[in-house]
């Protein structure tokens, strides 16, 4: 059934996104390992058009969070108030309470509202007054940051980097790409237009799919290779952690699924291990003085580790 | 010889093989004509999918350090490639540690490493090579050119290809013990790290409301959510900033010439201070009335705190020459409005002339701090307010 969905989901996003073929398909592997994902690329890229567009596709309620230093944890969480007229507290959700959250600029506020975050991230629940409040599912949060700007930012821990489970970039569009846009966004804003090809019920049933992706003992000892050649590299201060090895496990299998397999291959571990491993790992000082790319790293790493082979 | 060229000598010993009925003279014409044709079309396309990548373990390095290159050489075509050389352009500076590997060229610093393939379709080669980073400086390895040829041995095609890639050595950093700068307090007086000044344009957060907050202060949506006072909190300005100021002149008149060991110990001083500053937290920059290669304009890096930029500060350094773009104090008085207030003006130079010291004396008047560190041989005159260090050079 992911084929399908995927198929569903592409078509109807790439009304709005031209291209981005590959991007796509890791957004929708990270919605089916019910992960978050870290999208850094420069302003003006479709960044938060992506979000908007997906949170439409899946049926899925869509909140937008604005990063700034004075944001509060309140913010993102929700409040309790009192309400003269029933002389009652009430609770006023906030925006985290939704099925798809885009966090814009998350590296704008400050470390305090960031944490706000963590729980909703990984525990799918916030707690607000001492009570705790499940978050609705599928959840999803797609928060950006510009890599250029650094002046009045506060860069995300690697605690909180560490549950993303990717960091995707789009990159520029090719020259006929630019042009589709132009073409596309000439009469009517196709975002307008734009309905749901699934339910959200439908999209619990896929991440259940996604479990049931085999994965072989010898690809499953080369992904946890990858994972551990990391913490081992000399240019690597900080290296992968197990929840990264899990990240990894997961992507893999929600990869293979798209691709219309029910089993894993090396391949696709390669393929998604610069997508999930990169952002929570640490160059060293002297590696980065001396030019080592992180991109290039991880590359590496997966091209020395031994491949398993049949027989 | 192109084709055509021998197409008239095809069509008259096929033609002679005709008038005088000779097989031999008539096969010989047609196999002929046959070889020379494929080894034309093997040649045009002989370069077709062919990769040449340089993958660099470091692109950046210190003096005498070591790095490696892998070259990975694909062939992305069926048509197999009986024979493919490369030509790699690479600058002895930078070259492997075995120098026989590389051939010479037309000019000195520049030597040839050369690579030669056999290659089957979609197969790819790779060869490692350790490299010797040797003098300070930003070099660029390519464009590789790429022969190759049919398989007859014929026909030959040379093409460039693949992408320029720069190394970059920086200046060497001289040891502390050297460098008779005291080290609890380096680069003369610090201004304070409590938090005396604020950034009104970069707030960080809120906090609760005290009686000495004025009511510009308050974050009122916050105030409203919240249900009690709130105030903004904002940035502190007092990071502590160091910008160097380094005089690239090694004698008083510019057409005296250059003193090349002492201009490139001018240079590993500011590679060592610069690097003692980031270590020690300051966010530093650079001003220089020097240039890079390929530029005529002085260069200037303004003091950040961004991971990169010790990286962007050392290869300014290693790309510097010793061309003089400005007068060293008429450069001085000219930056000195870019440089943030409160910041520390360290100026290093290897000539105090009675004209920078009164340059010096002058800009104390912009409240910056500043500090002299003079490599003359001749100690500093006393400044006015202007810590000076006094490491005269030796070769």
């Amino acid at each position: 059934m992911i084929p399908q969905v995927a198929q569903r989901l592409r078509e109807n996003i790439q009304k709005v996104i031209v291209g981005k073929d590959e991007v796509f398909n890791l957004t929708l592997a990270v919605v089916l390992c019910e992960g978050h994902i870290l999208l850094e690329d420069v302003p003006g890229i479709g960044k938060t058009t992506l979000a908007r567009a997906l949170a439409v596709s899946l049926g899925c309620t869509f909140r937008r969070i604005q990063f700034t230093p004075d944001l509060l944890p309140s913010d993102v969480t929700g409040l309790s108030w009192f309400n003269q007229k029933n002389q009652e507290f009430e609770f006023r959700p906030g925006p985290i309470l939704s099925q798809v959250v885009l966090a814009d600029e998350i590296n704008r506020a400050t470390p305090r509202t960031q944490s706000a975050l963590l729980e909703a991230m990984q525990e799918r629940q916030v707690t607000v007054d001492g009570v705790t409040r499940p978050l609705p599912r599928p959840f999803l949060v797609m928060a950006t940051q510009n890599p250029i700007e650094l002046e009045g930012t506060f860069p995300l821990p690697e605690a909180q980097i560490d549950r993303f489970l990717m960091r995707i970039s789009l990159g520029y569009p090719d020259e006929p790409e630019e042009n589709a846009i132009l073409e596309r966004f000439r009469l009517v804003d196709p975002m307008v237009e734009l309905g749901p090809v699934t339910t959200p019920e439908e999209v619990l049933k896929l991440q259940e799919e996604r479990r049931r992706v085999r994965v072989a003992e010898p690809v499953r000892e080369y992904l946890v290779r990858v994972a551990r050649a990391t913490r081992q590299n000399p240019d690597i201060e900080l290296g992968a952690s197990p929840r990264a090895t899990l990240s990894l496990y997961q992507s893999a299998q929600a990869w293979a699924a798209i691709h219309e397999r029910d089993y894993v291959l090396p391949d696709d571990v390669k393929q998604l291990a610069p997508h999930v491993l990169t952002h929570r790992l640490v160059l060293s000082p002297q590696a980065q003085l001396r030019g080592r790319k992180m991109q290039e790293l991880v590359a590496d790493i997966v091209a020395m580790v031994p491949v398993p082979v049949e027989g | 010889m192109p084709i055509q060229r021998w197409l008239p000598v095809f069509i008259l010993i096929f033609s002679i093989g005709l008038v005088l009925h000779s097989a031999f003279l008539t096969a010989f014409a047609a196999t002929f004509f046959i070889i020379i044709s494929l080894a034309s079309w093997w040649q045009r396309h002989s370069l077709d999918g062919v990769q040449y990548i340089r993958r660099f373990h470091y692109t950046r390095g210190f003096p005498g350090e070591l790095t490696s290159v892998q070259m990975e050489i694909e062939n992305n075509k069926l048509l197999p490639l009986s024979w493919l050389r490369f030509l790699d352009p690479w600058p002895k500076a930078v070259g492997p540690g075995d120098e026989q590997i590389l051939m010479s060229s037309h000019l000195p610093d520049l030597g040839v490493m050369s690579h030669v393939f056999s290659l089957r379709w979609y197969e790819r080669a790779r060869r490692t090579y350790e490299l010797t980073l040797r003098r300070r400086g930003i070099y660029k390895v390519g464009q590789v050119q790429a022969q190759s040829g049919d398989l007859f041995g014929i026909y030959e095609l040379s093409e460039n290809i693949g992408k320029v890639d720069p190394i970059t050595v920086f200046p060497s950093l001289i040891p502390l013990q050297e460098v008779a700068l005291p080290p609890n307090n380096p680069f003369g007086d610090l201004r304070s790290r409590r938090r005396l000044l604020e950034d009104p344009n970069f707030p960080m957060g809120v906090r609760e409301y005290h009686p000495e907050d004025g009511f510009r202060r308050v974050h009122w949506p916050a105030t409203a959510r919240t249900g009690q006072m709130q105030v903004k909190v904002y940035q502190p300005t007092s990071t502590q900033v160091l910008v160097l100021g380094l005089n690239v002149s090694t004698y008083p008149h510019y057409w005296e010439g250059v003193y090349p060991a002492l201009f490139e110990h001018l240079l590993s001083m500011a590679a060592t201070i610069l690097y003692q500053g980031i270590d020690k937290g300051y966010r530093v920059g650079l001003i220089s009335n020097g240039c890079t290669a390929n530029s005529d304009q002085p260069f200037r890096i303004p003091p950040g705190r961004s991971p990169d930029q010790l990286s962007q500060l050392l290869s300014a350094l290693a790309g510097a020459t010793p061309v003089v773009v400005a007068s060293f104090e008429r450069f001085l008085m000219r930056e000195i409005p870019r440089i943030p207030f409160g910041a520390t003006l360290l100026v290093l130079t290897a000539i105090v002339t009675p004209e920078l010291a009164e340059t010096l004396s002058r800009l104390k008047k912009h409240e910056r701090q500043i500090t002299l560190i003079s490599l003359a041989q001749e100690p500093p005159p006393d400044i006015a307010g202007v810590r000076g260090y006094h490491m005269p050079f030796r070769e």
